[in-house]
């Protein structure tokens, strides 16, 4: 009888022991496809990366050694005496020498090499392989990161395969965490003893005892929680990895995936993206303490982190140092070397680049439009963009500081905004562009959503809407500056008044815009008719214009800066519009094109009348509205056109060159008046930083259809060459003038110094001959 | 005194007519280099095979640097030093467009315009990879602004009106 209740236990705990193994080799299987599944299919969710646009290199190109230096400094290159490596340069006057890491954009491939880069001033002289001996005609760096779009989970890597693992990283990291790891399979039951051993010793917790396989299952699969029954979990999935999977391919998804620190809220995996994160260079050009540094975080990377416990950091770097010594990585004499030298931790590189938020909000617009947010998130793709680093970094601080300036003036403080956007006008790329003051992501991006009245900003296209009509009216055409009584469709009277509120008769059509006449150019809006303006606005800058109001003559339309910017293209560049871009390519993370923004042309005005206007857009710098710029810039001509809106609330200025067009408003969020004109705002904020954007002065190419002839512009006739203080001005082909064979007497008071012949060819003039040619006359 | 004018009679014919014969030699040469480079600089858009949309990015490639950086005219006012830069970028180009890679030619073009703006032959290579990719209003849009900066240049005036006219669009007068 007891036996046989005793075999009946027997039985039924061996069913038990059966069931419970059935049970345990279930999970296992489970683990076991779960491990399979990460390590096989499971691709990481990467982040976009943003880039500045890259620096290209040919001789004669603008560039100045301090520029270059700045990019080198920004793509975390060392200042070293003697180059030597990848990642290092050297500056000696005017000479450069940098050796590139090297880079696969899309279209080619920016091999590694030692250059030497030789200037005279600002300009690059020539561009020398030192590896090939050969001139490099074309070259060009590394783009800087900029920014990243990151995945939900707020996880960000640069992935490396196991070859691109330096062979002192993986020994120290071996040595360190788990030095039989070649040998054991997953579980190192000597290592755990040692480990139980040295923390008994030390009297606290010095050593771990887990491998790196399961260092590595934990970090992917588990919590920290510190249970039995997460420590067989781990164990478990340590044995299938170790039994599916190669040392190597251990080590890669090791090196990838453990996390190494946050910054913000963003997640630091993997030795790749610390390395640049903490140190800001690859990986490969770590030195053997910036190693031992990462290797030391490994163990606790908040309490080890170099940025926030540097002290702590240093202490485990050279206990790292010490490790590696006596496992004969390195000498005794390079760890007393070694252990005396600083941390040296940098910046990462988004953090010198200044305020970025206003440009990576266009980005990401531009983005949305062609891509679902999980690509963008999660897809690692990479977004080269048009960023001029250097010069948005001058920008941004030049916008600051002018405001600042602007409102002591003012005895205001914090109430003025701005927004600033600078373009390439020949291709329509953004350089820079600045949302505001303090603008914290997410915020109001004024260069975007600010849709403020542009005032006379407007009436540069209606005077190109006048002169596309070549038989009525030129340059030359007389318009009336007197009082308008308009009576609108409720019966009320509109009377517009010029700025001054002083009438001025008669003026030219030139005159008129180059002073900004608002009377003269109600007179001119009036002879054409709202509606084809409106139609024209409509059809030129994509206007919404809702209703016909006379009042859209003198600006009352709303644009935002960047609109409004993306409008002036026009002049700037023979008639054609072009859309302004952000981005240039987006490619994959394997560098494969996925979507190119290419340079589109918008035909907009005719090439003929847009050099009219454009003529016309100088003589507003040279003495118009604009002539305060004359003062900081001695690159003439440029051409721009200042606005202010109704009771001061907008100051305006569009200005361009040959190569930079930039567009500013000033203003105040809750549009109250700001006491600021274009010209006492705007252009200010515009002068100072354009400064730094080696403007260069326009280049007049004839379009076909214009004729100059020489003009009495009083008198509106054209004259003989010898007539003293006769205009020397652009016609359409087609306009018929009338011809006086004597100089006729009149002259025009207003502008004494267009008289004198047009100053086209005048660029680059110094300050004293500027001076003296103005004093002689 | 016979002597002398029997030298006189026989030597100044044979002397004319040897420098004649130099003379129409010299003038025959410097026709004939004209000759050829004139069709050098001409052949690539009326040689073309006639179907409308063969353009000088596929002709070969000396021909293209002779025709874009060795004329002095072909460009109004922009600076000459940096050719060997855009040259490159056009061969860069040219091999794109052989292989219908027109992303890439386009992308190439649009690098040397970055480098060199003001040049408007580079704005007619633009167009003519847009015609390649079926783009006819860009091609049309680009090869305008060509026009427009071309200023005084007759010749390239003139091919870019040829241009327009074989995707049936007149040059702005």
């Amino acid at each position: 009888m007891k036996s046989g209740i005793v075999s009946r236990v027997f039985r039924l705990l061996r069913h038990l022991a059966l069931w419970c193994l059935l049970g345990f080799l279930a999970y296992w299987a489970w683990l076991d496809k779960k491990v399979y599944d990460t390590f096989e299919f499971a691709s990481w969710t990467l982040p976009a990366k943003i880039y500045a646009r890259p620096l290209e290199l040919y001789s004669s190109a603008s560039l100045s050694p301090r520029r270059l230096v700045y990019e080198l400094e920004m793509l975390g290159y060392s200042s070293v005496e003697t180059v030597r490596r990848p990642g290092e340069f050297s500056q000696n006057g005017e000479e450069v020498e940098y050796y590139a890491r090297g880079y696969k954009f899309w279209d080619s491939v920016e091999y590694s090499q030692r250059l030497k880069v030789l200037f005279s001033g600002s300009e690059i002289k020539q561009v020398w392989s030192m590896d090939s001996g050969k001139n490099v005609n074309l070259t060009r760096t590394e783009p800087v990161i900029i920014g990243s779009i990151n995945p939900k989970t707020y996880e960000d890597r640069i992935l490396l395969d196991y070859n691109q693992l330096p062979t002192i990283l993986i020994d120290t990291l071996v040595a360190v965490e788990d030095r039989r790891f070649f040998t054991h399979h997953g579980f190192d039951f000597t290592g755990l003893v040692r480990a139980i051993i040295s923390n008994v010793r030390a009297r606290a917790y010095v050593q771990g005892g887990s491998t790196l396989t399961q260092q590595l299952a934990k970090n992917f699969y588990l919590t920290r929680e510190r249970t039995i029954r997460r420590k067989i979990t781990e164990l478990l999935m340590a044995l299938s990895i170790e039994l599916r999977f190669s040392k190597e391919q251990i080590l890669e998804v090791y090196a990838n995936e453990i996390f190494l620190g946050q910054d913000g809220n963003r997640a630091i995996h993997g030795f790749g993206l610390a390395s640049q994160f903490y140190f800001g260079k690859p990986l490969q050009e770590l030195d053997v303490p910036a190693i031992a540094s990462l290797v030391g975080m490994l163990k606790g990377p908040s309490a080890f982190n170099p940025r926030t416990s540097p002290e702590r950091s240093l202490k485990r770097r050279n206990f790292v140092l010490g490790v590696m010594e006596k496992q004969g990585l390195i000498s005794k004499a390079r760890r007393e070397e070694f252990v005396q030298l600083p941390l040296d931790v940098k910046g990462s590189q988004f953090r010198g680049v200044g305020e970025l938020t206003a440009f990576l909000d266009l980005v990401k617009i531009q983005l949305k439009k062609q891509y679902d947010q999980e690509a963008i998130r999660n897809a690692g793709l990479k977004i080269h963009t048009s960023l001029d680093l250097y010069f948005h970094n001058k920008v941004t601080k030049s916008v600051a500081a002018t405001l600042n300036r602007i409102e002591k003036e003012l005895g205001t403080e914090g109430v003025l905004q701005v927004a600033s956007v600078v373009i390439d006008p020949r291709t329509g790329e953004i350089l820079t562009l600045s949302g505001g003051l303090r603008l914290a992501p997410g915020g109001f991006n004024r260069a975007l959503k600010a849709k403020r009245q542009v005032g006379s900003m407007i009436k540069p296209f209606i005077y190109a809407l006048a002169l596309s009509e070549a038989n009525r009216f030129s340059l030359a055409t007389t318009l009336k500056d007197t009082e308008v009584d308009w009576e609108l469709e409720d019966g009320t009277i509109w009377s517009p008044q010029n700025f001054d509120e002083k009438e001025k008769g008669e003026i030219s059509l030139l005159d008129s815009l180059v002073y900004s006449q608002n009377l003269a150019t109600v007179n001119l809006g009036a002879s054409i008719g709202v509606p084809k303006i409106t139609e024209y606005l409509k059809k030129l800058g994509g206007l919404e214009i809702l209703e016909e109001y006379p009042s859209i003559l003198l600006g009352a339309i709303e644009l935002s800066p960047l609109e409004l910017t993306e409008m002036y293209t026009v002049f700037a560049n023979n008639g054609f519009k072009i859309p302004l871009r952000a981005i240039r390519e987006v490619t994959s993370s394997g560098d494969e094109i996925l979507k190119r923004y290419p340079l589109k042309l918008k035909p907009a005005i005719d090439p003929a009348t847009s050099s009219l206007v454009r003529y016309a857009l100088t003589q507003v710098i040279e003495q118009g509205t604009g002539k305060s710029l004359k003062h900081t810039f001695d690159t003439f001509p440029i051409a721009g056109k200042t606005g202010t809106s109704d009771d001061n609330r907008d100051s305006w200025f569009v200005g361009f060159g040959n190569n930079r067009l930039g567009g500013v408003w000033v203003g105040r969020d809750d549009n109250q008046p700001t006491g600021l004109t274009g010209s006492s705002g705007a252009l200010r904020v515009w002068s100072d930083f354009m400064r730094f954007s080696e403007i260069k002065p326009l280049v007049f190419e004839n379009p076909p259809g214009i004729i100059y002839r020489h003009m009495n512009i009083a008198a509106g006739k054209q004259v003989p060459q010898s007539c003293p203080g006769a205009d020397h001005l652009p016609f359409h082909v087609a306009t018929k003038v009338p011809t006086s064979k004597s100089c006729l007497s009149s002259v025009r008071p207003s502008n004494p110094r267009l008289r004198k012949g047009s100053s086209y060819k005048r660029v680059r003039e110094g300050g004293l001959i500027r001076w003296l040619r103005d004093f002689l006359q | 005194m016979v002597e002398r004018f029997l030298t006189i009679i026989l030597v100044i014919p044979l002397l004319s007519s040897c420098s004649l014969q130099v003379l129409q030699n010299q003038r025959e040469e410097v026709l004939s280099n004209r000759e050829v480079e004139r069709k050098v600089f001409l052949s690539p858009p009326d040689d073309s095979v006639a179907i409308g949309k063969i353009f000088w990015l596929q002709s070969e490639k000396d021909v293209i640097a002779r025709k874009s950086f060795f004329d002095p005219q072909s460009v109004s006012g922009a600076s000459r030093k940096i050719d060997a830069a855009c040259r490159e970028l056009l061969y860069k180009a040219i091999d794109a467009l052989r292989i219908k890679d027109y992303i890439k030619a386009q992308a190439n073009i649009e690098r040397a315009i970055r480098i060199q703006p003001n040049d408007p032959y580079l704005w007619t290579q633009l167009a003519y990879v847009a015609v390649e990719r079926g783009d006819e209003l860009q091609a049309s849009a680009f090869s305008r602004k060509a026009a427009a900066m071309a200023g005084g240049n007759e010749l390239l005036t003139k091919e870019i009106t040829k241009f327009l006219r074989r995707l049936n669009l007149e040059v702005d007068q």
